[in-house]
């Protein structure tokens, strides 16, 4: 198929199998998800404070899962850090189920590939 | 003439493929964190125990049915957030400008469209609150969307009515782009340096 594509036509369908099977930076997306994770519940927290200062609830809840956090500036911070480290992880995770999808579908469709072009062969055996 | 119409048709079935393996991906993706997020929040009140056990994570019961704040609770909150996550995340997957690679030589990376994710992530955000304060506000009762409703401490106007939903839509549909828009900024700089 390929011998009868353009230059041009060839640029474009690599690209698009680029950005179908590249990877996702496991290490950068969990350093994105985590920093703006933090940075939200750094933020709902010092707003929270700011509009409903005498009512802590919904957020206060988070302390079941954060460890030392309440609706306070320190609290901030400590949301802060979890935030990060919550979100880093699931930045991680989401990157590496997403490499783990397109890498073995890489392999699969490399496989049939090879099988097609070595039927022939095959068939002569 | 033929044979431009065999690569026309050959080219199309190829981008078919392609779109469809990038959306199995990002949906695969999107639910493994959706899932694992809701059975480890699960689990970790299990763990923790106490008289009042999921007072609260309890009432996603309301719109995941079988779903309870027990160790059974969990694996029934991982089967739920998978599949939805997936169905989200094929959003996410299929558009090309999505994702983009770069690069002519050395390790190459997915780089992400943050005029996508934006509009994306603030959409679902959108469409999520949309539907959860409509479907609490239609199902009525004394205290009909009471957790949600502090919603209005974050964004003024927002309510636990139609009007509300759409005060809400509004504001979501900001942050996701923020959010979005932020998660590729920092993302895309992270790479950038990384592969220098």
């Amino acid at each position: 198929m390929n011998d009868a594509l353009s230059p041009a036509d060839e640029r474009a369908l690599e690209r698009d199998i680029q950005v179908a099977l590249a990877p996702l930076h496991k290490r950068c997306l969990g350093l994105a998800f985590g920093v703006v994770f933090g940075l939200g519940l750094f933020a709902a927290t010092l707003l929270h404070l700011w509009r409903s200062p005498s009512e802590p609830y919904p957020l206060t809840l988070l302390s079941q899962y954060f460890k030392g956090y309440q609706v306070s500036i320190a609290g901030a911070f400590v949301a802060l850090g979890w935030g990060f480290a919550a979100g880093f992880v699931m930045g991680w995770i989401f990157a590496f189920c997403r490499n783990v999808v397109t890498g073995l579908t890489r392999f699969v469709l490399r496989t049939r590939a090879e099988l097609a072009a070595n039927r022939g062969f095959l068939d002569q055996i | 003439m033929a044979d431009a119409a065999i690569i026309t048709a050959e080219k199309l079935k190829a981008a078919g493929v392609l779109v469809r393996i990038n959306a199995r991906a990002w949906g695969v993706a999107v639910g493994a964190v959706i899932g694992l997020g809701l059975f480890v929040a699960t689990l970790v009140l299990v763990w923790k125990g106490g008289p009042d056990i999921g007072q609260h994570l309890g009432r996603l019961q309301f719109i995941l049915p079988g779903y309870t704040v027990s160790y059974s609770g969990a694996f029934i909150g991982l089967v739920y957030g998978f599949f939805i996550g997936y169905g989200l995340g094929r959003f996410l997957g299929p558009r090309r400008d999505v994702a983009e690679a770069r690069g002519d030589s050395g390790p190459i990376h997915v780089r992400l469209s943050a005029r996508s994710w934006g509009f994306t992530i603030g959409v679902l955000l959108a469409l999520g609150l949309f539907l959860m304060t409509n479907v609490l506000a239609l199902r009525g009762g004394s205290d009909a969307g009471s957790l949600l409703g502090h919603l209005h401490v974050y964004f003024p106007g927002y309510a636990v009515n139609f009007t509300g939903s759409l005060i809400g839509c509004a504001y979501m549909l900001a942050l996701g782009w923020i959010v979005g828009r932020g998660v590729a900024f920092v993302y895309n700089s992270a790479v950038t340096r990384a592969e220098a």
